[in-house]
């Protein structure tokens, strides 16, 4: 006979009524706690410009993400005044938590994220560097090995949109001629030797800036083949190569000064803000150096029209855009970023949720709706490449395809240093106006950046 | 072993008593070991308080040292002083860090080390520490020096010049420990100095001293605390398991009293019928029915149980007594049988001898007498045959014991030698039937005791006290004082019940009359059966009715 086992039912029971006193004690109150904990906000550097999209996001998409911004994201607002004092450099510094999330100028991110202030976004899952057309990626990313022991640069900055200077030029008149906008700074000054003569409007090959006239000049030098700062952040001017590079490059503007550029004495001129743009819509100048947001400037100026001198421009058709040029042989050309992107405060990041919340904010600042409505009503290049593919605004898509996505194109930041900038904005303005040989310039402001030890 | 002791140590009552006792300390002795865990309880609090409290500390340190910082960082000065120099901006540098530590209590001291050094690895350094502790020497004021720093502190300041921002992992090494300026908690925190044109200009280090005496002071009150928590709950436990104990003792006292009342009165009385004597049997069973059960169950059994066994016994006994007094007399009439048929014969013969006719003679006088003993032993038996009706009174007891002692020793072979002693008597009150048949019984157990050549002998006297004293005696074998014990206690053993109760039921008689019937040994041999009557009562005495 074969005896009934009990044992299976008898684990059965038992295993239920474990399950119901475990039921039980939750309701005694042995469960877990109600987190009470209110929801966190995490706090952002207030500017007026994403606020404007934000606001007309919320009116337009009717998205919860855009209507309850403020209460998910407490903007601090930092007054204008304090700007040229970086005082964030203050607060991250010293490891402060506040601001999590912080709009930063592409120089800026570049000097706080060799500090090790900022978060590495891609290996966190806070934003996938793919998304972001490559260029502008590698301009927001820095190398952070010395930090986080990892190879290779890390994207450390979300770019909204992709800004740097570029050379307009009078693309009518090229094809009129049958030319191809310049590659070279040779090619630059044989178009300009072979139309400036038949064209009596055109008062002037190429215009750049004579006030910051360095932000033109950094992808001038660096398509000579010069920087001022190594990858590590290192001052390397005063390098051979790089001195060459340097006097190579002002020598070349130099030459073109009187010719093909205005000279010494017809600088002044440009310096009031907006006359740069206003002598290119004119028809002044076959090339102008400017930054790529200056194609929305010049739409508008085309769309008032009325009550111009003859020659100015009629139609955005008139209108070509191209990397600046390179010295010969080199292989890439260079535009000096010019784009704000949103970083994390690494010293914020204290517990996971700091991370969802600056994915989240991310997310809204940088996404593609906020990018698409950037790019439709002021003009500003999509830096995700999703959004590009969406764009309808044709000035927009041509600035991109015709400078930013040319392969030989490369978006770096101007050194960091204020201090560096200065000089070197002092030596080109002595060196542009005649007082100075670009040798003696560079000279000059290699012993004045010299007497400062500590420069960073 | 005690029986009373016994069952004192093992009633139901005791025993429960005990268990709910031992139950009581098991838990106690579990409460109990809630202290320790409380201890651990306490000990991780204490830990997390610690933790939290340095973590807190910690935070304030950070956020007056960047405080501090935040106030250097608009000293445009600093980007101006040189080892050498001993401009205003020095003494102004020295006034500010003497009024930081000087007025904040918090601040312990303060130095600003240039991150730039010389050749000789020395940076520029202005400090000043207040220096409460005893042991230090005050410091006479704020100075500029050139000061070299060692091992991590070394690595540190190193670090922030070149990375310009704290290094939380270094930092915690240098901070932990006492210092030499004192013990305190330093904050390192990189100085930037804000110009409009050229941005935030790294100058070097801000070496902050926070006083940690205050957190000090707030952990050993905080450790005080938790002694007296501590001791406060082990006081505290105690009292209430003292207070709890002696109130669940106190209950369970009378809770178990009340429930084992009904089993404990219920086991006296029936406890009693040990040494209660058979005139107390109808007392006995009255106190049996007395017991309040009180609705239990199992008392209620076992008292019908005990009062059907108690109702059954009376009349068990009492076929017991007739039966034994039935087989007495059969036994006396079986040992008489011989002598019976002897006589008969001897009559049968005289009258054939004699004829009918009247004849006088000595054959004619033995006829006559042998018809006498034969009417005798008739006359005899007739009187205890019989079931006399049990009437008690004032009676002379001699004629009933000397037929006893008559039908007893019929038949008794001729080499036992008998004595027979009947003194004149007073009267006793009793029943004259019962006690001719506790005669009859000790007789009949003695004849049966009397070896073939023996001696039997029967004595019936005033006893001292003026009742009546009724002593048997009967020769043989040497008998224990145990042996004469088990003749009246025939249930003793009640494995080994004897053949006669004939002792015992003389001694319940004799009990019955207010007697006693002892039984000893002989010294000679064999033993001696002593039976006492009381003297009659006055109450028992005649008197003339009062008209």
């Amino acid at each position: 006979m074969v005896t009934p086992r009990l044992r299976p039912a008898a684990t059965v029971s038992r295993l239920t009524r474990v399950v119901w006193a475990v039921l039980l004690l939750q309701l005694l109150g042995c469960g877990p706690s109600p987190d009470t904990s209110p929801p966190r906000a995490i706090t952002y550097t207030f500017d007026a410009p994403t606020r404007e999209l934000i606001r007309l996001l919320a009116e337009k998409a009717k998205s919860s993400v855009y209507q309850d911004f403020d209460r998910n994201f407490k903007g601090i607002l930092v007054p204008e005044s304090l700007l040229p004092y970086e005082p964030f450099v203050l607060g991250l510094s010293t490891e402060s938590k506040i601001p999590a999330v912080l709009l930063l100028d592409a120089p800026w991110v570049q000097r706080y994220g060799v500090a090790g202030w900022l978060h590495e976004l891609g290996r966190t899952d806070i934003f996938d560097r793919s998304e972001l057309v490559p260029s502008v990626a590698e301009a927001f990313s820095v190398s952070l090995t010395h930090i986080t022991g990892q190879k290779g640069k890390q994207l450390v900055a979300v770019p909204t949109y992709i800004k740097g200077n570029i050379l307009f030029y009078r693309q009518d008149i090229l094809k009129r001629y049958n030319l191809a906008p310049p590659r070279t700074w040779e090619e630059l000054r044989a178009i300009c030797r072979k139309v400036l003569p038949q064209e009596k409007s055109l008062k002037y090959g190429l215009l750049i800036h004579s006030t910051n006239v360095l932000n033109d000049f950094y992808p001038i030098f660096w398509g000579f083949g010069g920087q001022v700062n190594n990858d590590d952040g290192q001052f390397v001017l005063s390098d051979k190569p790089n001195a060459e590079a340097f006097v190579a490059a002002l020598k070349a503007l130099i030459a073109m000064q009187g010719s093909i550029m205005p000279g010494p004495g017809a600088l002044k001129q440009f310096d009031p803000g907006g006359s740069l743009r206003q002598a290119f819509f004119q028809g002044q100048t076959l090339f102008m150096i400017n930054w790529s947001t200056r194609m929305k400037d010049l739409g508008d100026l085309i769309a008032k029209g009325g009550g111009q001198p003859p020659g100015s421009l009629t139609s955005f058709s008139q209108v070509g855009v191209a990397p600046i040029p390179a010295q010969a042989g080199h292989p890439h050309r260079y535009s000096n970023i010019g784009s704000f992107g949103w970083a994390v405060n690494r010293f914020s990041v204290t517990d996971p949720v700091v991370i969802e919340h600056a994915k989240q904010f991310i997310g809204v600042v940088a996404g593609e709706q906020f990018q698409l409505l950037a790019a439709e009503t002021m003009g500003q290049v999509p830096s995700l490449v999703r959004a590009l593919k969406k764009v309808t605004n044709k000035e927009v898509l041509q600035v991109y395809n015709d400078t930013f996505a040319q392969k030989d194109m490369v978006m770096r930041p101007r050194p960091h240093s204020r201090r560096i900038n200065n000089v070197l904005e002092k030596v080109l303005d002595e060196a542009l106006n005649g007082r100075q040989t670009p040798e003696a310039a560079l000279a000059g402001a290699l012993a004045e950046l010299k007497k400062d030890q500590t420069s960073d | 072993m005690n029986t009373s002791e016994n069952f004192i140590r093992y009633s139901l009552r005791n025993r429960l008593f005990v268990l709910a006792g031992a139950t009581f300390f098991l838990c106690a002795l579990v409460i109990l070991l809630f202290f320790p865990l409380l201890n651990l309880t306490l000990e991780g609090l204490q830990n997390r308080t610690i933790n939290s409290m340095q973590a807190a500390a910690e935070v304030e340190a950070t956020t007056i040292s960047r405080l501090l910082v935040l106030e250097f960082s608009s000293l445009k000065g600093l980007l101006k002083v040189t080892p050498a120099s001993n401009t205003e901006t020095d003494q102004w540098i020295k006034d500010l860090l003497w009024e930081k530590v000087t007025f904040n209590e918090i601040i312990e001291g303060v130095e600003l080390i240039q991150g730039q050094k010389d050749a000789e690895g020395r940076h520029l350094t202005y400090l000043f520490y207040r220096r409460e502790a005893p042991e230090l020497k005050p410091m006479p004021g704020p100075q500029k020096i050139m000061k070299s720093f060692q091992g991590l502190e070394k690595d540190l300041i190193n670090s922030i010049t070149t990375q310009q921002r704290v290094d939380n992992t270094i930092q915690e090494s240098v901070n932990r420990g006492p210092k030499a300026e004192g013990e305190m908690l330093l904050r390192y925190m990189p100085v930037h100095v804000l110009l409009a044109d050229e941005g935030a200009v790294f100058w070097g280090v801000a070496k902050i001293g926070i006083d940690t005496n205050r957190m000090r002071q707030l952990l050993l009150i905080q450790s005080q605390e938790q002694t007296n928590i501590r001791w406060n709950i082990w006081v505290e436990m105690i009292l209430s398991l003292f207070i709890s104990g002696v109130l669940a003792m106190s209950l369970i006292y009378f809770w178990v009293r009340h429930i084992t009342e009904p089993l404990r009165t219920l086991s006296m009385v029936t406890g009693a019928l040990q040494g209660a004597k058979p005139e107390d049997f109808d007392l006995w069973l009255e106190n049996l029915k007395r017991v309040d059960a009180q609705g239990q169950a199992e008392v209620v059994v076992i008292q019908k149980v005990l009062e059907r066994l108690g109702t059954a016994v009376p009349k068990l006994g009492q076929r017991l007594i007739d039966g034994e007094a039935r087989a007495c007399l059969g036994k006396v009439i079986a040992r008489g049988l011989p002598v019976f048929q002897a006589r008969q014969a001897q009559l049968q013969a005289l009258e054939q001898e004699l004829g009918h006719g009247e004849a006088t003679g000595p054959a004619h006088q033995t006829l006559t007498l042998v018809r006498a003993r034969i009417d005798m032993v008739f006359d005899d038996l007739s009187h205890l045959w019989s079931d006399p009706k049990d009437q008690w009174d004032r009676i002379d007891v001699t004629p009933g014991l000397q037929r006893a002692w008559r039908l007893a020793t019929i038949g008794l072979p001729a080499e036992v030698t008998q004595h027979q002693e009947f003194a004149p008597l007073p009267p006793v009150w009793g029943s004259e039937a019962k006690l001719t048949l506790a005669g009859l019984y000790l007789l009949a157990f003695a004849v049966d005791l009397v070896p073939p050549a023996g001696e039997l002998g029967i004595k019936v006297e005033t006893s001292p006290a003026g009742g009546v004293r009724l002593t048997v005696w009967v020769s043989g074998n040497p008998r224990s004082d145990a042996e004469c014990q088990g003749w009246l206690n025939p249930f003793g053993d009640p494995g080994r019940i004897q053949g006669s109760l004939g002792p015992a039921l003389a001694a319940a008689i004799a009990s019955q009359h207010r007697g006693s019937l002892t039984v000893a040994p002989r010294e000679s041999g064999g033993a001696v059966f002593s039976l006492e009557l009381p003297p009659l009562a006055a109450s028992q005495e005649p008197h003339e009715p009062v008209i």
